[in-house]
């Protein structure tokens, strides 16, 4: 009896289903490092596009990623490409990541003014951000315990510096903040601190020196503040600002991510700090018809 | 044209061998090679790379990757080493009984047509309630044993809906925040029902925001109908209730209605014998009602040094056996939990305090968590734990329970464990 009662309130529970449903306004999530940037696009397109509504939220690339693959975003921002973990979720719900390429990042290694060292090899950051180069000394500066700036494990920042420069694990030592603007505050009044930031976040900024770096010893170092190393890839952790949707975009979806990609759109990058996309992200970008 | 054709055979080396980690170092140095000779750009390199780790991963996932049979590419294995001290003393005990215990589980799990399937095998004997293996007898060596076989279904037709049959874990089909009545050890057998989902209006729009609901039921099947005795013990459950989630704050409630069939005059195996008439005959039947909470808010101490997935949640169990007759029928769990949610990565952390009174009658002792005085009823219990990631998926944990009895005069105990734990 027990049973028969318990089967046939699972019938009329499965009758009652049906598909979620989704609101008008276009919601975008995910990157810290993006977030200005298409804050302010999303406003301009607003202004040109009456009756068209835009929420722009942040939370990480992580966090972004997994709005889109829940169902919950039309757009993820993202600093970083997709993991193949991730990329199974998404099959597995029936979502079909596609990526547009909206701007350039020149990741940027930020140290104070007062601090002598202001060129890095990829490796000597890695050795610092691993925590295997623990004194300034050590790389020819002063005596001083180095003090590490980095993000937290949902930002995309945090997972392209990670497999791009560390390829290991952050040292247990280094302070995790909640964005960029924390980690260039926390910089400028740290003469022994060293973090890495969205070049957005430093073109203008005073009170810091952006450090120049180098793809390997011997190599000539590039910094992150000129556009043409930057968009060259002579810079070497120069990276795509990235947008994931769900299949070939469409609508309202599609008007946008147009808009960003547009001339118009390429300034606004540029006005935020950010590069305009090199060619080779061009030609990728049209295999989604942009 | 020659760069198109490097283009192209980079981008099919790359698909043909990225399964491979160690492949896909040797494909990178190959990259970096081309983009040092100026034939492809840094860019370039990094889209093949790029386009083709999300194609593999793609084509792996819904089985298409031309090199292996389906089955093959969605298969996942997990696992987990625990190794652990443990110190157990009661207060009349002259000395502590000290010992080393392992435990190691592996479970694989595919997608066949339509349905997931699952197996895993974990170390320890017959006990549902403890896959550990005791440092003991001279080397002695430990058993392996089927910890859980089931098939899983998605009906095409209602996606909220999960269906499992076979032994199977328990967290998705029955949820508790406590282990005062369910050890976490125990995998049922029998069949289960799990949904979530949004709960929506006429026109398919949620009617509340970050709101789901809930509802398991199911048919655990206790033991066998033999040819002597057709009276096998079953647990018919039902569960429902609601999930709500936003970035800083979450609340999960769950009212639960078990109802056991043939428990009534009968022993059960693994009993804690506990229970009125364990030993005998059981005394009652222990049909009950539960409700149970949690509530957690994220960033509640943003003055201190903590980050910004730090979060406090507060939660509790309640059980009543529904047999007004018995003098000793409730159960409360309750406690907080500050840290982060997951211990997974390196550096998260997590301390847990938890109270338990169960009382003697108000649950079958053939479920509770077994460190709690072995997994018997008539037990009060406070327990604090303390786990940190030290590297990602390597986790060192404290775990320490103060027991005591409600009723019979017996001597507080006191249960200690250090644990390593590897997971994969």
């Amino acid at each position: 009896m027990k049973f028969i009662v318990n089967i046939i309130l699972c019938f009329a529970l499965l009758c009652a289903w049906t598909q979620t449903g989704y609101a008008d306004m276009l919601q975008i999530k995910g990157s810290d490092t993006l977030i200005n940037l298409v804050q302010r696009l999303a406003e301009v397109y607003m202004e040109k596009n009456p009756g068209k509504f835009i929420a722009v939220t942040g939370g990480g690339s992580g966090t972004g990623i997994s709005a889109l693959i829940n169902g919950k975003c039309d757009i993820a921002d993202a600093s970083r490409g997709m993991k193949a973990k991730e990329v199974d979720q998404a099959a597995s719900r029936g979502v079909t990541a596609k990526r547009v390429v909206i701007a350039m990042d020149g990741l940027s290694v930020i140290v104070h003014p007062d601090n002598t060292v202001k060129k890095f090899t990829i490796d000597e950051l890695g050795k610092i951000f691993r925590g295997e180069v623990t004194n300034w000394s050590e790389l020819g500066g002063k005596d001083a315990s180095i003090t590490l700036y980095g993000r937290q494990s949902n930002s995309g920042t945090f997972v392209f510096f990670q497999e791009q420069v560390l390829k290991g694990d952050y040292s247990a030592k280094m302070n995790r903040m909640n964005g960029n603007a924390q980690i260039v505050e926390a910089v400028k009044n740290d003469s022994s601190g060293i973090g890495y930031v969205g070049v957005g976040y430093v073109k203008d900024a005073s009170g810091l020196t952006v450090a120049e770096v180098a793809a390997r010893a011997g190599a000539d170092y590039a910094s992150p503040l000129d556009k043409y190393d930057v968009k060259s890839g002579k810079y070497p952790i120069a990276r795509p600002l990235n947008q994931y949707v769900n299949g070939s975009p469409s609508g309202d979806v599609r008007a946008f991510i147009a808009f960003e990609l547009s001339a118009e759109g390429q300034n606004i990058v540029e006005e935020e700090g950010f590069f305009q996309i090199p060619d080779e992200y061009t030609e990728l970008n049209k295999k989604l018809g942009f | 044209m020659k760069k198109l054709v490097v283009l192209g055979l980079t981008g099919l080396i790359l698909g043909g061998v990225l399964l491979s980690a160690s492949f896909a170092g040797e494909i990178d140095v190959l990259l970096e090679t081309l983009v040092q000779k100026d034939i492809i750009t840094p860019f370039e390199a990094q889209i093949i790379k790029d386009e083709t780790k999300q194609q593999v991963a793609e084509e792996i996932s819904q089985g298409t990757h031309p090199t292996l049979p389906s089955w093959v590419q969605k298969m996942k294995l997990k696992g987990d080493l625990r190794v652990r001290y443990q110190y157990e003393r009661d207060a009349s005990d002259t000395d502590a009984k000290e010992r080393g215990r392992v435990r190691y589980r592996l479970g694989l799990m595919t997608k066949a047509g339509d349905v997931d399937v699952g197996a895993g095998i974990a170390s320890g004997g017959g006990d549902p309630r403890s896959t550990n293996q005791t440092f003991s007898n001279t080397f002695e060596t430990g058993d392996l044993r089927l910890d859980y076989a089931y098939v899983n279904y998605v009906p095409p037709y209602a996606k909220d809906v999960e269906l499992v049959a076979g032994k199977f874990e328990r967290k998705k089909y029955l949820w508790a925040p406590t282990d005062m009545l369910w050890d976490g050890d125990i995998n049922p057998t029998g069949g289960s029902l799990h949904a979530q989902g949004k709960i929506l209006n006429n026109s398919g729009m949620a009617l509340i925001d970050n709101t789901d609901y809930i509802f398991n039921t199911g048919v655990w099947v206790m033991d066998e109908n033999s040819h002597s005795d057709k009276g096998a013990p079953f647990l018919y459950y039902t569960q429902a209730g609601l999930e709500y989630k936003e970035e800083k704050m979450d609340a999960k409630l769950a009212a639960t209605y078990y109802a056991f069939d043939n428990v009534q005059n009968r022993t059960l195996d693994y009993s804690a014998e506990t229970n009125t008439g364990a030993t005998t005959a059981l005394e009652y039947d222990y049909d009950s009602f539960g409700y149970s909470a949690e509530f957690g808010v994220r960033e509640a101490f943003g003055g201190l040094p903590l980050q910004i997935d730090d979060r406090i949640a507060f939660f509790a169990d309640y059980i009543v056996n529904i047999d007004r007759n018995i003098e000793q029928r409730h159960g409360w769990a309750f406690g907080m939990k500050l840290g982060h949610q997951k211990v997974k990565k390196q550096g998260t952390w997590q301390l847990k305090y938890q109270f338990v009174n169960l009382q003697r009658d108000a649950f079958l002792d053939t479920f509770p968590d077994s460190d709690r005085r072995s997994g018997e009823t008539d037990v009060i219990s406070h327990e604090v734990i303390l786990n940190y990631a030290l590297k990602k998926n390597i986790i060192f944990g404290i775990d320490y329970y103060q027991n005591d009895r409600i009723k019979r005069s017996e001597d507080l105990d006191h249960l200690l464990q250090v644990d390593l734990v590897v997971k994969f």
